[in-house]
């Protein structure tokens, strides 16, 4: 990795972590789609890179949530073994993918991440009870964050676009309780998903160090700007990337 | 008595400095050239969560102490595993 290489991946990472802060998305959503199309690395090492900037980003944002005492230990602690396990096999299954598959499937989860977020800010949500969860909901949210795990191993996203509307819509926390404890508990299925990732050889510590140096100010930033940015301009600022990202997705994933 | 807030907060803390160290062995490693100190940083990275489990485990009570030590388990034995398949 030459120090022009560096300077790409530090910069772009950057770029990345304001809008990933900006539009509270996190940064692997497009992440994932810089490395690959500014020819860094290929879909598979961009995935597992990623999730280590997932988990760099996600102790960072726990420390800002803790100190707002938002975040909900027992329900971080009570999730993250579902999220590891989904993490760890939609990694192992990464090994074995095709590179056009993976891209094709980020797409797809594009997709959906805009669908979510399109009905999250239409919808609203309900203020929360702190009732004690039937089993049936408990069952739902485990198995949702089973499936967050996955996607987050498999595309190298931090799963909070997943895992924060199942815990408003299924265990009725408050939004802001949940985003604060979806950030504390996505570092577990990130590190499992990158240890794997680790494994197969997919992980340089190189890439891993420059992308960290520039989501982590980016992702603060973003933070910042976010309050300034009305929502419609958010939401179509969003939409328009979103829509780039699956387009070079597809082209690329097809070819 | 330590307040459940301060323990989230002091696990939390620990996972940050955890994985600042993991990033600076990182880039010593790329910039030294030394691919042992780069996997070292990786690995480091990886145990994050366990960091701030333990400090759960260590000062926390009831129902969160048996989870973060379920989730220090469920790390390692990844982390172990991921290690020893890697050769």
């Amino acid at each position: 990795m030459t120090a022009l290489d560096v300077v790409i991946v530090i910069a772009g990472s950057g770029v990345v972590g304001v809008l990933g802060g900006l539009l509270g998305v996190g940064g692997g959503v497009f992440l994932v789609p810089f490395l690959v199309f500014a020819g860094v690395c290929g879909p598979k090492e961009a995935v597992a890179i990623s999730l280590c900037c997932v988990v760099g980003t996600s102790a960072a944002a726990s420390k800002v949530s803790a100190a707002s005492g938002l975040a909900r230990l027992d329900v971080s602690l009570s999730l993250e073994p579902a999220l590891a396990i989904g993490a760890v096999l939609a990694s192992a299954v990464l090994g074995k993918a095709e590179d056009g598959a993976v891209l094709v499937g980020f797409a797809a989860l594009m997709a959906v991440i805009v669908a979510l977020m399109l009905y999250r800010r239409r919808r609203g949500t309900k203020p929360g009870d702190d009732a004690e969860p039937s089993t049936a909901r408990v069952v739902a949210v485990v198995c949702a964050a089973f499936c967050s795990g996955a996607a987050s191993g498999f595309f190298g996203v931090g799963g909070g676009v997943l895992v924060v509307p199942a815990l408003v819509i299924i265990l009725r926390l408050p939004l802001k309780v949940a985003a604060a404890t979806s950030s504390m508990c996505l570092m577990t299925s990130a590190a499992c998903g990158a240890a794997v990732h680790f494994a197969n050889g997919l992980l340089r510590p190189d890439i891993v160090a420059a992308a960290i140096v520039g989501v982590l100010p980016g992702g603060f930033l973003g933070a910042r700007l976010q309050r300034r940015v009305p929502d419609t301009v958010l939401e179509a600022l969003f939409v328009l990337l979103a829509v780039v990202v699956i387009g070079l997705s597809l082209f690329r994933g097809l070819r | 008595m330590t307040s459940r807030a301060s323990v989230v907060e002091t696990a939390v803390t620990g996972a940050a400095v955890v994985a600042v160290v993991a990033v600076v062995l990182m880039g010593a490693g790329a910039l030294t050239g030394v691919a042992d100190l780069g996997r070292a940083g990786l690995l480091l990275l990886v145990l994050v969560p366990v960091a701030r489990n333990v400090v759960v485990v260590a000062r926390g009570e009831g129902r969160a102490r048996e989870l973060a030590a379920i989730g220090i388990a469920l790390v390692l034995s990844v982390v172990c595993t991921a290690v020893a398949l890697s050769g």
